[in-house]
């Protein structure tokens, strides 16, 4: 059974000009422990979408339609003390970018971790104890013991997103949300907090939502990368696939746009801005910048329909399909 | 062989030896505030008074002996002695347990109700919020003391009294102050992490929430100790707390006025430095407890 199905997925912020469609019909699915990448720019629905899933939105966004099935069951229009008990923490948990942030800064980490023990997996203080020193010796940090006394704002930035780790790992979940979890980290350190990610789910087995707008953090450990394009998928599939051959041309231009080693002159970027939410264009949401758009693309919402093996594109007039790697890509 | 020719034998490079333990913290602590230390000094003073105070004292705080009446201080009578003869010394330690106990159930009485009000106000927003925050604007319409002695005259008079008035005056200050807090410490992206890590509402109102508010609220209860010193004493100098002969430092400051043209300043001089003190002492215990609370702001 699919662990996680999102489909047509609406989430607006109602605000005093008017409705804002952040995500307009987003779906996707994520099998028992697959990493699937959410990418996109600033502004594309990619966290709305996280806490659309785990019904984190704050006013005044709102579900206003589609599911969420998390093993079959529905997940919009949960109660939220359902959520509570059921799910959060204990199926789905979410880690967040700037961990010391999202850590309590009055409460040492290891009271912080040792609670969630207690509370949720019934454990006696001592048990609690040795279990949280377990774990945050899995995410390897060293001297567990007197790491478990700091205050959040006495750890360096891995440090902290390595505690944020074993908090949300504390109640085993089948999936976790990661929220742009190297962000704000440095180079050296966003490369051991992909690793820990990769090994734990190795270990764990566990699924794990990536959202990032990074693509060579996608690349680096997703199974399945999903697009997001101002609130809509375009284009999802393999990873290997899709960034060998997109098919959307908004996928091919993002590719297009990474900064390489060996790069002359300027960075390619889009032109124009990211779509106006409130009024959106009609159609295809890509079409005033899209380099193949036709005179279909600004009259007719494409549907996401599969196009090639594992690989779906919601476009009109895709880009070809490539056989070979670019040189030098 | 170099090293240890440069440090001479018996001397340390590690420097002081390693805090340890929570009261070794606190000295700790203290050491690098002496303000502070000076504060907990007076504070622990007086109750240190008020535990022991009524056990040694040497004379009767009510041993009215008119033979010896309005006798300057002295070696016998340190402080002196007021109209009836007794003892201002013994007085003013006795006084000290009274004071203190209007004192500490009146701001815990205003901390615990204000606290809880304006947490739920500011956690749960909308019509609790304006509902309980327009009642607390309304309180705080009239000033301060006169409010007080309007429920100091309707209880009529007594320590009950006292505690119920300067407490009523103290809550809309609390509620206002945590309902601010709460207000910006709910839209933290740790509350936000607490939720999707599993933690329920309600335990993220007072387990994550609520510590993160206390310390201003815990300085401003010091703080409020001194005021509220104050305050009492106000009230049972104007006639409408405690009453006359009760050993309460305004009573006697009261008692002493009435003897104001005869001269005799031990009288009431007394139990108001006592107050000055003791508001002192509870004001600077505040100031320092503002850095030793906060996690980012005490000593390393």
């Amino acid at each position: 059974m699919r662990l996680l199905e999102v489909s047509e997925l609406r989430t607006s912020f109602f605000l005093r000009s008017g409705e804002l469609r952040v995500l307009d019909g987003v779906g996707f699915e994520i099998e028992p422990g697959e990493v699937l990448g959410l990418v996109g720019e600033t502004g594309s629905g990619k966290s709305v979408t996280a806490y659309s899933i785990i019904g984190l939105l704050k006013q005044p966004g709102r579900v206003v339609g589609g599911h969420v099935r998390w093993q079959g069951r529905d997940l919009v229009g949960l109660r939220e003390t359902e959520l509570e008990q059921d799910i959060r923490g204990k199926e789905i948990s979410m880690i967040f970018q700037n961990p010391r942030e999202a850590l309590n800064p009055v409460i040492t980490v290891g009271r912080q971790l040792t609670q969630v023990l207690e509370i949720r997996r019934g454990m006696s203080k001592r048990e609690a104890r040795q279990e949280a020193i377990k774990i945050v010796k899995s995410v390897h940090i060293s001297d567990p013991e007197s790491r478990l006394g700091s205050y959040p704002h006495q750890l360096s930035g891995g440090m902290a997103q390595r505690i944020m780790i074993s908090l949300a790992l504390s109640c085993e979940p089948r999936l976790l949300i990661a929220d742009e979890p190297t962000t704000g980290l440095d180079v050296t350190t966003q490369y051991q907090i992909v690793q820990l990610l990769r090994e734990l789910r190795q270990r764990t087995g566990m699924a794990m939502l990536l959202i990032t707008h990074d693509l060579a953090l996608a690349a680096q450990i997703c199974d399945r990368v999903a697009v997001l394009y101002a609130g809509r998928i375009a284009e999802v599939g393999r990873l290997e696939h899709l960034f060998r051959s997109p098919r959307h041309p908004y996928t091919k231009a993002l590719l297009a746009s990474r900064p390489r080693l060996g790069l002359k002159g300027d960075i390619v970027t889009i032109a124009g801005n990211v779509a106006n939410l409130m009024h959106p264009p009609r159609g295809c949401r890509f079409h005033p910048r899209c380099p193949n758009a036709v005179s279909v693309c600004s009259r007719e919402q494409p549907a996401l329909e599969p196009i090639d093996p594992g690989q779906r594109v919601a476009c009109h007039n895709p880009v070809a399909q490539q056989q070979e790697v670019a040189a030098g890509g | 062989m170099a090293i240890e020719e440069i440090v001479a034998p018996g001397s340390s490079v590690a420097g002081p030896p390693p805090v340890v333990g929570r009261f070794g913290d606190l000295v700790y602590q203290l050491r690098g505030n002496p303000a502070t230390f000076a504060g907990l000094f007076i504070v622990g003073l007086i109750f240190l008074s008020a535990l022991l105070g009524p056990v040694l004292a040497r004379y009767d705080p009510y041993g009215v002996n008119l033979g010896d009446a309005a006798l300057a201080p002295s070696f016998t009578h340190p402080f002196g002695t007021d109209q009836y003869g007794e003892d201002v010394f013994t007085r003013v330690v006795v006084a000290s347990r009274l004071d203190l106990i209007m004192v500490l159930s009146a701001v815990a009485l205003s901390t615990v109700i204000g606290v809880t009000i304006g947490a739920i106000a500011g956690f749960f927003g909308h019509f609790f919020d304006e509902g309980v925050m327009r009642s607390q604007d309304v309180l705080q319409a009239f000033p301060r003391f006169v409010f007080a002695m309007a429920v100091a005259w309707a209880l009529g008079p007594g320590v009950t009294t006292v505690i119920v008035a300067t407490a009523a005056i103290n809550i809309p200050g609390y509620a206002r102050l945590m309902r601010g807090l709460m207000l910006s410490v709910k839209e933290s992206q740790f509350a936000l992490a607490a939720v999707a890590v599993g933690n329920s509402r309600w335990r993220l109102l007072w387990r994550h929430l609520l510590p993160n508010c206390l310390t201003p609220v815990i300085v401003l209860s010091t703080l409020q100790c001194g005021f509220t010193i104050l305050e009492a004493a106000g009230l049972s100098f104007i006639g409408l707390g405690v009453r006359v002969p009760t050993a309460e430092w305004g009573v006697m400051i009261a008692m002493g006025l009435q003897d104001f043209l005869q001269g005799h300043w031990w009288i009431y001089t007394f139990p108001g430095l006592a107050i000055a003190v003791a508001v002192l002492g509870f004001n600077l215990l505040g100031d320092g407890l503002q850095d030793i609370l906060d996690p980012k702001r005490r000593r390393v």
